[in-house]
């Protein structure tokens, strides 16, 4: 044995993983790395019990794809960006050098108002967890207990009209936005826009899934809720959506509830 | 590899042992969970550079990149500094260089470039001699002592 006593997690994990090779194994001292593999294996249990693999890995591929399509987001506004940056610079050196250019400038497109210049986006479901000194804001993905107070609020970026609905691990689907069914799913465009309720979390197993769901005309709230519902305790199916909508899905990861939680349903804040 | 890992079959066999990486360095079973999802998306993203043998390096090394960045995240954030993580490496059991301060280690995680980093803690955090993260970071072992001297030195220059 060439090494030190002392084995590396990173060498005890790669031979508990049958990845480590025979000559590095060799200069490890047997019974410890025994001792250590057991350990690793019983966490192993620990882990994938607490965690289990199916929804962990819906979550991860629904972080990937939310991560893709805010690179790309990010890149066009880079690329209106820098166009617009362009186009400011010409303006300028066009205003400078041609004495006969001035008053057109106020006709340009980059001069017009928000209103008719609007650079649109995708509409963003971004979800708060209150806390102990105020609220954090929780990334898809995130771990969620029983008895965490949720807050939902949107940004439309364009969007004319959204609901916000939720499903979990036991199948049921909540309707967030609008308060009702029957109620407008016009959506508010200034900025990000808070629902009226916090709502706390029940002990629903496995998963909190938050859809929000847009289009440029008024959606349908009963027959979206209806398909929701027929997808049952699945959280990696889309919704089988009408023509012309889009969907945002934002999943969250349900711990264990503790014992002495008591199970509360969606719950209205008062 | 194909274009699509099978996600589901790679956390079930790399999960625990990212997580067990990611709660060791961060301390916090919440990030650690979150920091273990950051490192399958980069090993979505990243795919192509998986080969056919032993993931676990790769996967281990992303995942300490992910935490990393998330220290020094924190060390940004001063409303959200944790400095436990910091007291704990530096009182590690087994750390080779015991001359490696606390100050050391703040600049270590605040200032230095990844691929530093990254050697700093396998080898003095994570207790590899220089030959083994010579080996891990596919650099000389002399490269990598060169990176340590220089970064103890000016880190120490900096603390006089």
């Amino acid at each position: 044995m060439n090494r030190s006593k002392k084995i590396p997690a990173l060498f005890s994990e790669q031979s508990a993983l049958g990845e480590l090779s025979p000559e590095r194994e060799r200069e490890l001292d047997p019974a410890l790395l025994a001792e250590q593999k057991a350990a690793i294996e019983s966490s192993n249990r620990e882990i994938l019990q607490s965690h289990p693999s199916a929804p962990m890995a819906a979550a991860i591929r629904l972080r990937a794809e939310q991560r893709k399509h805010s690179a790309v987001a990010g890149k066009r506004i880079l690329v209106w960006a820098s166009a617009a940056s362009v186009a400011v610079l010409c303006l300028i050196a066009w205003a400078l050098w041609s004495p006969m250019l001035a008053p057109v400038v106020e006709e340009t497109a980059l001069l017009r108002t928000p209103e008719t210049v609007r650079m649109k986006g995708s509409a963003q479901l971004i979800i708060h967890r209150q806390t102990a000194g105020g609220a954090e804001v929780l990334l898809p993905g995130a771990v969620v207990r029983p008895g965490d107070r949720l807050q939902l609020s949107y940004l439309a970026r364009g969007a004319g009209h959204g609901i916000i609905l939720s499903l979990d691990g036991r199948g049921q689907v909540s309707l967030h936005f609008p308060k009702n069914p029957t109620a407008s799913t016009a959506l508010a465009q200034e900025g990000e826009q808070n629902l009226p309720f916090s709502y706390q979390l029940d002990d629903a197993p496995g998963f909190e899934r938050f859809v929000l769901v847009t289009a440029e005309k008024a959606i349908p709230v009963a027959g979206v809720l209806a398909k929701a519902r027929a997808l049952g305790a699945d959280e990696r199916i889309p919704l089988n959506l009408p023509v012309g909508c889009r969907q945002v899905d934002f999943l969250l990861q349900k711990a264990d509830a503790p014992k002495a939680t008591p199970a509360i349903k969606w719950r209205p804040k008062p | 590899m194909g274009d699509s890992i099978d996600v589901e079959e790679m956390y079930r066999r790399y999960g625990p042992m990212v997580l067990r990486r990611c709660r060791r360095l961060l301390g916090d079973e919440e990030q650690a969970l979150d920091a273990m999802q950051d490192t399958f998306v980069r090993l979505i993203r990243y795919q192509q550079r998986l080969t056919a043998q032993a993931p676990s390096s790769l996967l281990y090394r992303m995942a300490t990149h992910v935490c990393l960045n998330r220290i020094r995240s924190r060390k940004r954030a001063p409303a959200t500094a944790n400095t436990e993580l910091l007291e704990r490496i530096a009182t590690d059991e087994g750390v080779e260089e015991r001359s490696l301060s606390r100050t050391i280690l703040d600049r270590l995680f605040g200032r230095e470039p990844v691929s530093t980093r990254m050697i700093a803690v396998l080898h003095w955090h994570d207790g590899l001699t220089l030959a083994e993260t010579a080996a891990e970071v596919g650099l000389s072992v002399s490269g990598v002592r060169k990176r340590l001297r220089k970064l103890q030195a000016a880190s120490l220059g900096e603390a006089q």
